[in-house]
């Protein structure tokens, strides 16, 4: 039962690490090309 | 003759029925009741489970027998997952996530603030609970309800009603239990630290992050698509501003109703013969540690960040990762004021408190990935 635990307390919590990592790339990514869209718009 | 029908009478009432078990879970039934109105914790959840505590100890009332009324909104509603799903449709329809998209690494925070999840999830284990009820205790670490409920239905059916308690008992105590905390692991240098106004959000970034975050966690936990679709479907009503009544209804009716139905099923869980044993008491234990530990994860990951950071963070923020939303983020601003009474923390708060909400989300979904 150990074993188990530990597996899973350790992809668990590594991968809510992982995931949000992930995340926090995405809304960088997404705002930058957001800001951009906004630009191109206001120029129009 | 006569007495005979009183006598029969008698036999039907549940007077002749009443044990001291179900006086005390009266009592606590009335204790949460108390609670709600005299104190303000958490209302709107606690009327409605005191008051099903009351009704599921009247001895013989049919209510939560096959087909009866708590017994079918227990089935329907909390069984099936539904409710907890429809309840962060709601929340996501009442969440800004502007402060978290202004400043992403907060998402951080929020997923440190799950060390408490894993903590007491090992707790448990120490504790004899096998491996399903120790995630569902450890998710209490999270302060999130409905995901408790979430995943305690689908791993350990059989305790949800005490892991929801401890849940929400818990997240109404987070102005007792998280300023201590703060306070042992901050020195009044760090609890003055003041932050940098957060950028404006624009309306474009507001209306793509619900769709980017739903694509990114669906194909990273799938088991997480239930919650965090419906939060960001609620959200996306809030931000896009053409499906208004969609969003009054996310925002009012359909989470009062639910509310309702989940505060009378969950009560409805604490019956004298269930709650009276040795477990309950073990869970509300393992549930202070997994929520002291969240609240200690959270502080603690923002004071190394700041070992790397030029602009620093105040580590008060760290304790809101817990996703006790808007709760926690109040007692950051609270506990912020009485070092510098001009600082204020609460939409810096905001960031990791609505990121502990995704991160609670994604750890149950974890979870159940590993192990339904």
């Amino acid at each position: 039962m150990w074993d188990e635990a530990i597996r899973v307390a350790t992809i668990g919590f590594s991968g809510v690490f992982a995931v949000l990592v992930i995340l926090t790339i995405s809304i960088k990514v997404m705002s930058y090309f957001c800001k951009l869209i906004d630009k191109k718009g206001g120029k129009r | 003759m006569g007495f005979d029908i009183f006598h029969e009478l008698f036999l039907k009432t549940g007077i002749i029925h009443l044990t001291i078990g179900h006086v005390f879970m009266w009592l606590i039934g009335f204790l949460f009741i108390f609670l709600a109105i005299k104190k303000n914790f958490e209302p709107l959840l606690l009327v409605p489970i005191g008051f099903s505590i009351f009704l599921v100890n009247m001895p013989i009332a049919p209510l939560t027998g096959p087909g009866e009324l708590i017994n079918l909104f227990f089935k329907y509603g909390i069984e099936t997952e539904i409710i907890p799903c429809l309840i962060f449709l709601g929340v996501g329809a009442l969440t800004d996530f502007g402060p978290m998209i202004a400043n992403p690494k907060t998402l951080l925070i929020g997923a440190s603030a799950q060390l408490g999840v894993y903590v007491a999830f090992f707790g448990s284990i120490v504790l004899g609970f096998t491996v399903k009820e120790a995630a569902s205790i450890g998710i209490i670490g999270g302060a999130d309800g409905p995901t408790s409920i979430y995943l305690s239905s689908a791993l350990a059916p059989h305790m949800i009603g005490m892991v929801a308690i401890a849940a929400y008992s818990y997240m109404s105590m987070v102005p007792l239990i998280q300023p201590p905390i703060m306070k042992l692991l901050t020195t009044k240098k760090e609890r003055k630290i003041r932050m940098k106004q957060l950028r404006p959000v624009t309306k474009t970034e507001k209306i793509v992050f619900p769709i980017v975050a739903a694509i990114v966690i669906c194909l990273l936990v799938p088991d997480a698509a239930p919650l965090l679709g419906l939060l960001m479907l609620g959200n996306l009503f809030k931000e896009c501003k053409v499906v208004d009544r969609l969003l009054k209804t996310s925002q009012n009716e359909l989470l009062n109703i639910v509310t309702i139905i989940l505060g009378i099923a969950v009560g409805a869980t604490m019956k004298a013969e269930v709650f009276l044993k040795p477990q309950p008491i073990f869970i509300f234990i393992l549930g202070l540690f997994a929520f002291a530990f969240s609240t200690a994860g959270g502080i603690l990951l923002t004071k190394t960040m700041n070992l790397f950071l030029k602009e620093k963070i105040n580590p008060l923020i760290g304790s809101a990762g817990v996703s006790a939303v808007p709760m926690a983020a109040r007692v950051s601003e609270r506990v912020g004021a009485e070092a510098d009474p001009k600082n204020h923390l609460l939409m810096h708060a905001m960031g990791p408190n609505v990121g502990g909400v995704i991160g609670t989300a994604v750890a149950a979904g974890m979870f159940l990935g590993m192990l339904k």
